[in-house]
């Protein structure tokens, strides 16, 4: 990124600044964690066909697997449907939190509906660091790069990853597995400066274990409102003392 | 094909439904409003605690490593982001490839 407060110098600019950030960070995280995916999918017994078709349709590696592992199970339909309900709830607030941001000053309604379904957590951190210092016009052209390239890598990676699953060594599947979870931990540190969302990040990591312990099944949303909450609280008292004080 | 499309056709619809509330509801939203400030903070908490629990209680191909080389890989992923100026991408490579390392070694 030459200059990370500069707006590009038009729209299709920003699109292809948004992909190059992808490319340059991401990309590999998000290749390494849908082969991870592959793993389990072919532990499950999908064919390479249903894992691709999986990622096109769900683009989110927490409801595949559920998906995958119900299905294997035989469980009925609506159990299949909770079940998902409860693990992709979390994209509810991500996409809250965003397209207020992308669709800020604009009318039209497709596109935003088209976003939200390539919207991923890749493109969600991208585009919320980068999209507050760009004219509203270049922020969805910044989002699409991201995702949309995203969408394009995670494809080919499920692809290749099925076929190289049974090949692949466990330390590095292993590896693999590993590369998500521990790139954005560190992409968060390094962008999340505010002090709320420094409390929100240090309060999730405590109680995402935590909780989990407790429940399952609803340890991620309660460490989410939690979490976020104790965040939200610091971020009114930072407000109100500055108020006093300015 | 058959039931298992359809699995995958049900899913897909269900876990879309969370994404197009969120532009319905947070399109027509100012981004300054409270409850959006919210929403992103929740989001942040969620996630954090996703991913610590991914490495410290994993499922699957990570649960067979050790926690003490999945917490030494991570140790190391923060030692080389910090050192080479919060790189996260270097960090993450510089864990993975110290946790493949370590497994392999250890057998």
């Amino acid at each position: 990124m030459p200059d990370a407060q500069r707006p590009y110098a038009s729209p299709n600019a920003a699109w292809r600044g948004g992909a190059r950030d992808y490319l340059g960070g991401a990309a590999l995280a998000m290749g390494a964690s849908f082969m991870g995916f592959d793993a389990a999918a072919r532990d499950i017994g999908l064919s390479l066909a249903q894992s691709v078709a999986t990622t096109a349709g769900m683009v989110f590696v927490p409801s595949q697997m559920v998906m995958a592992d119900l299905a294997r199970s035989g469980a009925g339909i609506v159990t299949l449907i909770v079940a998902v309900a409860l693990v992709s709830l979390r994209l509810f607030p991500m996409s809250l939190a965003l397209m207020p941001l992308l669709r800020e000053g604009r009318t039209e309604r497709l596109r935003f509906y088209a976003g939200g379904y390539v919207l991923a957590t890749t493109a969600w951190a991208y585009a919320m660091k980068r999209c507050p210092t760009l004219p509203t016009d270049q922020r969805l052209g910044y989002f699409s790069g991201a995702a949309i390239t995203n969408y394009v890598v995670i494809l080919f990676s499920t692809a290749i990853g099925y076929q190289l699953a049974d090949a692949m060594h466990p330390a590095v599947t292993a590896g693999l597995v590993l590369f998500a979870p521990l790139f954005f931990l560190l992409l968060f540190i390094a962008d999340v400066v505010d002090r709320a969302g420094r409390v929100a990040l240090a309060t999730g990591a405590v109680l995402g274990p935590l909780l989990f312990l407790v429940d399952r099944e609803w340890s991620i949303v309660a460490t989410g409102l939690i979490g976020g909450t104790i965040a939200f609280a610091v971020h009114r008292a930072g407000e109100r003392r500055g108020a006093r004080d300015g | 094909m058959g039931e298992g499309s359809l699995a995958i056709l049900m899913a897909s619809a269900v876990n879309y439904a969370w994404r197009a509330l969120g532009v319905a509801i947070g399109g027509a939203a100012d981004p300054r409003h409270p409850v959006i400030l919210w929403a992103g903070l929740v989001t942040y908490a969620m996630l954090a605690g996703l991913f610590v629990r991914m490495i410290v209680m994993p499922a699957g191909a990570l649960a067979a490593v050790g926690l003490d080389v999945r917490i030494g890989a991570t140790a190391v992923a923060l030692a080389v982001f910090l050192a080479v100026r919060r790189n996260a991408l270097l960090g993450t490579l510089a864990g993975m490839i110290a946790l493949i390392a370590a497994t392999v070694l250890a057998r």
